[in-house]
């Protein structure tokens, strides 16, 4: 018997990276843009999904959501008319890509636009798992304090852009808007924020906008890419 | 408290590179959490024993290399590492830092018995 130190460097998370990679690049091929909702519990993930499948209109998006348990989340988003899949993850608190790659296996890519991720509410551990998606998306509420961002700065800091919720209530609760901002611009410079409130609408159509105009982009640099490819 | 997830994969990483080289008994896992990697490296010491009970690594033990989050100026070039989180501007030319490392999450290597 003898000791043998072996060097060997590699990530933790390969194989969920490499799954994560693998999707990335089929929903690139089908030109689906993938975004991955990440947030507290509570933040309004679910009322805030719910209302951009409706303004997206039937067909165009479909949707994952990620719990510990139950399928009502998943029944909450299917009233949006919009196909919606619920991942129960039992004990883990945050979503892995293998269970994207198994929930989608029978869905068509060509038959929609858009895919969300709703992941579970856990500002900590989602923050390791990529889950092959093209934007990472963190909201925040008006009633959570204006310096989450600084407690959980990796999870602002791996984000492409933040969404403050429910500010329509946001004066009975004191929301320094100011603060956030901010506080979120500590971790993330440059970071892009909305603001808006699911629930009376404003805002959303900004937000929509922006979505549609990030989708644009990469579906035009596919085109790009692909005729680069073929000249 | 994502660790339990984490320490199974680290244990997938390491079976794999047991295999590669030849099998043998794990003696020490060494691995680099990086400050920003969203791990606590507490947490997964805890639960590093009963993660590997009734696989091939049981009995190994888990040294981890913390590596502290650094960050690099695009203007000016600067390092800077440590806590500089809640003030990412660069010291010497007041410009915005860029987060050039303590994501990491890796297994560096083995220690065998074989």
């Amino acid at each position: 018997m003898s000791k043998k130190l072996v060097e060997i460097k590699a990530k933790v998370l390969r194989k969920n990276d490499e799954l994560a990679d693998e999707l990335r690049r089929k929903f690139r091929r089908q030109n689906v843009f993938a975004v991955n909702l990440v947030s507290s519990p509570g933040s309004g993930k679910t009322a805030f999904l719910q209302e951009v499948l409706r303004k997206l209109g039937q067909g165009k998006a479909r949707a994952l959501v990620g719990d510990l348990a139950t399928e009502n989340d998943a029944a909450r988003l299917s009233r949006s008319g919009a196909e919606v899949r619920q991942i129960t993850t039992g004990t883990t608190c945050h979503l892995e890509s293998e269970m994207i790659t198994r929930s989608i296996e029978d869905w068509d890519l060509n038959e929609f636009e858009y895919l969300f991720i709703e992941n579970v509410g856990n500002l900590v551990c989602p923050a390791s798992y990529d889950l092959g998606e093209a934007l990472r998306v963190v909201l925040i509420s008006v009633t959570e304090s204006e310096d989450k961002p600084l407690k959980y700065p990796t999870i602002f800091s791996a984000a492409d852009c933040a969404i403050i919720t429910k500010t329509d209530i946001a004066e009975a609760v004191g929301f320094d808007r100011k603060l956030a901002h901010a506080n979120i611009d500590v971790v993330h410079p440059g970071l892009p924020v909305f603001e808006l409130s699911a629930r009376t609408g404003w805002g959303m159509d900004e937000w929509i906008e922006w979505l549609e105009a990030n989708r644009a982009a990469l579906v035009n640099h596919n085109a790009a890419f692909a005729g680069n490819a073929t000249t | 408290m994502h660790e339990i997830s984490i320490a199974q994969s680290i244990c997938e990483v390491a079976e794999q590179a047991v295999f590669a080289n030849g099998g043998g008994r794990v003696i020490s896992v060494f691995l680099k959490i990086g400050e920003l990697s969203g791990v606590d490296s507490e947490a997964l010491d805890f639960v590093w024993d009963a993660a590997i009970s009734e696989t091939s690594l049981e009995g190994s033990r888990l040294e981890i290399e913390k590596v502290p989050a650094s960050f690099s100026c695009g203007a000016c070039g600067a390092e800077l590492f440590g806590r500089v989180l809640n003030t990412p501007v660069c010291e010497k030319c007041g410009s915005l830092l860029r987060i050039s490392g303590g994501r990491e999450m890796e297994v560096s290597g083995l220690e065998i018995d074989q």
